[in-house]
């Protein structure tokens, strides 16, 4: 679990012990900055690397950060930056900061736009405001929409987003998705198309919170529609695609927390559309993140100063643990 | 005294339909600066959009905003009665801009997106000057009457 506190706890598979990581770099703690993410390898089991994004820097001049380190029991070691968003900013928001290793190895991550500098997300050689695309080693891949330089930063994979805090790939279908906090009424979920532009400051669904226009403009030719929004917004938090076993009805639906809402959407394609459910109502904290644990459970994490994680399994094993209970 | 709170009145909606105004073509200028076309249509459905939209928020800070602003004037201008139109109309001015450099200060962030330029800060000063001026006029007619 990244905390904004700017620290990062491991929990056993039992959920009774939580541990706090030593060795990792200081991040720049205010508002929305701290640690935003941790995701493994590729080749985790191999290799123990992980790969965490924070907020780096100072008041005056900070970015989204990826560091990739060792894991060595509650120790990360060997760690080095490998990327850092540029230029960086006087503001203590919007960072984005959601990875995703993708198929070929390469890791995505999505990047704010820091509130102030929204412009920056139609600036191709700005990475504020995108989805990057690099190596695991830092450096970037040759086949990146922009990769000889000439029309934007080579590191770019996509642009024109506003806040994305989610990004999740799907291997059966091969598409990338992120869903994005708007301004008033904006939140969408995208399909991420490599060099596409998805329109934030100049099209968008969403208007200022003092309630005028950011623009006039609700679609535009060559920009990409999203696949859902909401109005009024939910605050989307955390992006989770099921595959596990142990909820056969969830199969291929996408899962998103939402902070304003606190509840948890669950996302399904029907045809060109997308039907939603809400679910979890009942917790009634807000949502910071959802994921889908490698045993088939979804794991929910809320967000507060006593945040919880919610390990949400079927009724039968409900039922049964219930039993367990009472017997002992 | 009727008259005196009328005339804050008026002030107080020209001054949000100016800024309101200029507010909604400061994020068009920044659109059509990224490459984007906004026909007259769009252009104008914006600000009947921003002038009847921005109720909840921006209109109370107007209000608050010349409320503080104008008295001050007022101080001045007992003793410098040739002051009246100029101290009016800077307090105005003064009141709008303040404004939105203190919720800059206190929120780290533009609350409005076009005071983020120097031109955009100006032009609020500018509808708080025009409110000033109007409060000028209709509260200085109680005298002549």
């Amino acid at each position: 679990m990244a905390l904004r506190s700017g620290q990062v706890q491991r929990m056993d598979a039992t959920g009774q012990s939580v541990s706090t990581l030593e060795g990792l770099p200081e991040s720049y703690v205010l508002s929305q900055g701290g640690y935003f993410d941790i995701t493994l390898d590729p080749k985790f089991a191999t290799n123990q690397r992980i790969y965490l994004s924070l907020a780096h820097g100072t008041p005056e001049a900070n970015g989204t950060r990826i560091v990739r380190g060792t894991l060595n029991g509650s120790r990360v070691e060997n760690l080095t930056p490998i990327f850092t968003v540029s230029p960086l900013k006087d503001t203590p928001v919007h960072y984005g900061g959601k990875m995703q290793f993708l198929p070929d190895g390469t890791l995505a991550m999505t990047t704010g736009d820091g509130f102030e500098y929204r412009e920056a997300a139609q600036d191709t050689f700005n990475l504020m405001g995108k989805v990057i695309r690099i190596n695991s080693d830092g450096s970037i891949p040759m086949d990146n929409p922009f990769a000889d330089g000439g029309q934007g930063h080579p590191a770019v994979w996509s642009y024109g987003h506003r806040n994305p805090q989610g990004l999740v790939f799907d291997p059966d279908t091969g598409e990338l998705y992120s869903h994005e906090h708007g301004a008033k009424g904006g939140d969408e979920l995208n399909r991420i198309i490599p060099g596409a532009n998805y329109g934030w400051p100049a099209v968008t669904k969403g208007v200022n919170y003092s309630g005028a226009y950011i623009s006039p403009l609700r679609t535009a030719p060559g920009v990409e529609e999203p696949l859902i929004f909401w109005d009024p917004s939910i605050g989307a938090s955390g992006l989770a695609l099921y595959q596990g076993d142990a909820f056969p009805q969830w199969q291929g639906a996408l899962f998103v927390g939402t902070l304003v809402d606190s509840d948890v959407r669950k996302l399904t394609f029907v045809g060109d559309s997308v039907s939603e459910e809400i679910l979890f109502a009942e917790i009634g904290e807000r949502i910071r993140d959802v994921r889908v644990g490698p045993d088939g459970m979804l794991y929910i994490l809320t967000d507060s100063d006593q945040g919880r994680v919610i390990r949400v399994v079927p009724d039968d094993l409900s039922n049964a643990a219930a039993s367990s209970d009472q017997e002992n | 005294m009727t008259r005196t709170l009328g005339s804050y009145i008026a002030a107080v909606i020209v001054a949000y339909c100016f800024g309101a105004l200029f507010i909604s073509q400061g994020n068009i200028a920044a659109v059509t600066g990224l490459g984007f076309d906004v026909t007259m249509s769009q252009r104008l459905g914006a600000i009947v959009h921003d002038v009847s939209g921005m109720t909840d928020i921006y209109l109370p800070l107007v209000a608050v905003s010349l409320l503080l602003g104008l008295p001050v004037a007022f101080a001045v201008i007992r003793k410098n009665p040739h002051l009246r139109m100029i101290g009016y109309v800077s307090a105005g001015f003064v009141a709008l801009l303040a404004m939105h450099v203190i919720m800059k200060a206190v929120l780290g962030l533009s609350g409005i997106a076009p005071t983020r330029t120097l031109w955009g800060l100006l032009a609020q000063g500018v509808a708080g000057g025009i409110g000033g001026y109007l409060f000028c006029r209709l509260s200085g007619q109680s005298k002549a009457d």
